[in-house]
């Protein structure tokens, strides 16, 4: 079974089961690729959770150049979050790619903004997180991120979709 | 310079003087001056000073003097409203004339608004430098040096004892075996130095703004040790993952894409210093601006590289966190656990423009 079907058995099973929150969900499909969630909160119609992250064992060895196109993939289909997503930095050297939202989401009391990290450092892992920075605060503190299913979903789809 | 000369041209630096302190932190915070520096001296626009003027008016349109008068009667005629187009602005208009003020009226100026101590060099003055002294006298040189006074006595002398001088008519006429030239000795005098290594982070996440203001920033710092001490050498180092050391120019305009890893900064610093300035002879300054995300595993390299071979050699160690549309990241936290151990490093957060000010006061406050 594939991911993005895995991922809507779990949705289901959790809202049945809301008491089982916050929990961790993991899901491996067919071609080894396994995905980890952290959900902390479900509805009938959004979910939210801290972490995303995705491990693509092929990736393992994969130069800072294949990184650099699944980035680049990844910000052209991703288009449907609170903020568009691009490539900040790479680092050919230990095989990352740091993409953020670009730009971030900025209010008068700080900013808040997607991070996604590939890393070819630990077996190919994708990670998404979202940040909130206080304005005069060093340092930001994670926070969840509220997508509905169908978002989910889709983001789930579209990452499997543009693994290099 | 006539004394009456002399007396307005200091009032009138005195003046201007007094503008720039009024002024100051808005010429740090804004980075004005910078784009008109020279060697010595900045050119600063400050608002026009009025100076009292006499108007003349039309030629025989009347006025004082002319005629007789009663009293409450208007001085001269006026002139006729002109025909135009529109009505006149409600605001007053904005004069701004541009003076020079040398480099080293600034660091005074920027030394007394913000209360800097003078700093305590490292000691030695092992380091000689050669001036040029014009202490003597040749007898070849271009006539810009001519030294008029000894040419005149030889000619003086040589016509005496030639018996060529008559006292009734004295003209005395140099040749050019009289002729003597003012000449230099190169005098060697010690001096203590310092060596300033700028680094700074140019990884994708630090945007022109934040460069600006380590632009700013680094022109005070310099401003101010150019003015302690007699001799200053400049290094430049930027760094994204890798570090390199290059101009001056290309450290404000590069940007590069690639991650952070600030301990290869700190490795570049310190391959300078084991190279151009050994720490007995050298006052080292390093200032290190970042917006402090660096990549997570490198925090402990950077520390380590950091206490074990630039603090012990430096004077000042001043990281400035310059916040990035991103907030702010971790290395300030990572850098506050040893602060306490070390005297010498002092942090900064720079959120914005306006923090500049406070943070040079932070960086040089300390008379090191």
């Amino acid at each position: 079974m594939n991911i993005k079907s895995q991922v809507r058995q779990q949705l289901q099973s959790l809202m049945a089961n809301p008491a089982s929150l916050p929990t961790t969900v993991r899901m491996t499909d067919d071609d080894g690729i396994t995905m980890a969630i952290d959900f902390s909160a479900i509805d009938s119609m959004s979910c939210a959770f801290s972490e995303m992250t995705l491990e693509v064992r092929r990736l393992q060895k994969a130069g800072a150049a294949t990184l650099e196109q699944w980035a680049r993939q990844l910000s052209q289909r991703v288009t449907y979050l609170l903020e568009q997503i691009g490539p900040i930095e790479i680092d050919p050297a230990a095989n990352q790619v740091l993409i953020r939202s670009t730009p971030p989401d900025q209010q008068p009391d700080g900013t808040t903004f997607y991070e996604i990290m590939l890393s070819a450092h630990t077996g190919g892992t994708f990670t998404l997180r979202r940040y909130h920075a206080i304005k005069g605060i060093p340092g930001r503190t994670q926070v969840h991120m509220q997508v509905t299913h169908q978002v989910l979903e889709k983001l789930v789809q579209d990452l499997v979709d543009t693994i290099p | 310079m006539p004394p009456g000369i002399e007396r307005d041209v200091n009032r009138f630096k005195q003046i201007v003087r007094g503008k720039v302190r009024q002024n100051l932190r808005k010429y740090i915070t804004q980075g004005e001056m910078i784009g008109r520096k020279g060697r010595e001296a900045v050119s600063i626009p400050i608002p026009n000073i009025d100076m009292p003027h006499f108007r003349h008016g039309q030629k025989g349109s009347g006025g004082v003097g002319q005629g007789e008068g009663e009293p409450g009667q208007p001085i001269g005629r006026g002139q006729d409203p002109g025909q135009g187009e529109g009505s006149a602005g409600s605001e007053p208009g904005q004069h701004i004339r541009e003076v020079e003020i040398s480099l080293a009226e600034l660091a005074d100026i920027l030394a007394d608004e913000l209360e800097l101590p003078n700093i305590q060099p490292k000691g030695q003055d092992s380091i000689k430098s050669v001036k040029h002294k014009y202490s003597s006298v040749r007898q070849t040189g271009p006539d810009s040096l001519r030294h008029f006074r000894r040419t005149f006595k030889r000619a003086l002398k040589r016509q005496i004892s030639s018996d060529a001088y008559d006292p009734i008519r004295p003209v005395i006429i140099p040749t050019r075996d009289d002729e003597r030239f003012r000449s230099w000795k190169d005098v060697s005098e010690p001096q203590t130095n310092a060596a300033v290594i700028y680094l700074m982070d140019v990884s994708g996440s630090m945007t022109d703004e934040q460069k600006e203001i380590v632009r700013t920033e680094s022109f005070w710092i310099d401003t101010w040790l150019r003015r302690q001490y007699d001799g200053v050498q400049r290094r430049y180092i930027i760094h994204d993952a890798v570090a390199r050391e290059v101009d001056e120019d290309t450290f404000y305009r590069t940007r590069e894409s690639g991650g952070t890893r600030i301990s290869s900064a700190y490795k570049g610093a310190r391959i300078i210093i084991d190279r151009d300035f050994p720490p007995d002879d050298w006052n080292i300054y390093c200032f290190h601006f970042s917006d402090g995300d660096n990549w997570g595993e490198d925090n402990q390299g950077c520390l380590g590289i950091l206490t074990e071979t630039l603090l012990p050699v430096c004077n000042l160690f001043g990281y400035g966190q310059v916040q990035s549309p991103y907030g702010s990241g971790d290395f300030l936290r990572e850098l506050k656990k040893i602060d306490g151990d070390w005297e010498n490093l002092i942090l900064s957060e720079i959120a914005g423009r306006d923090d500049i000010y406070d943070s040079i006061k932070q960086f040089l406050g300390t008379g090191r």
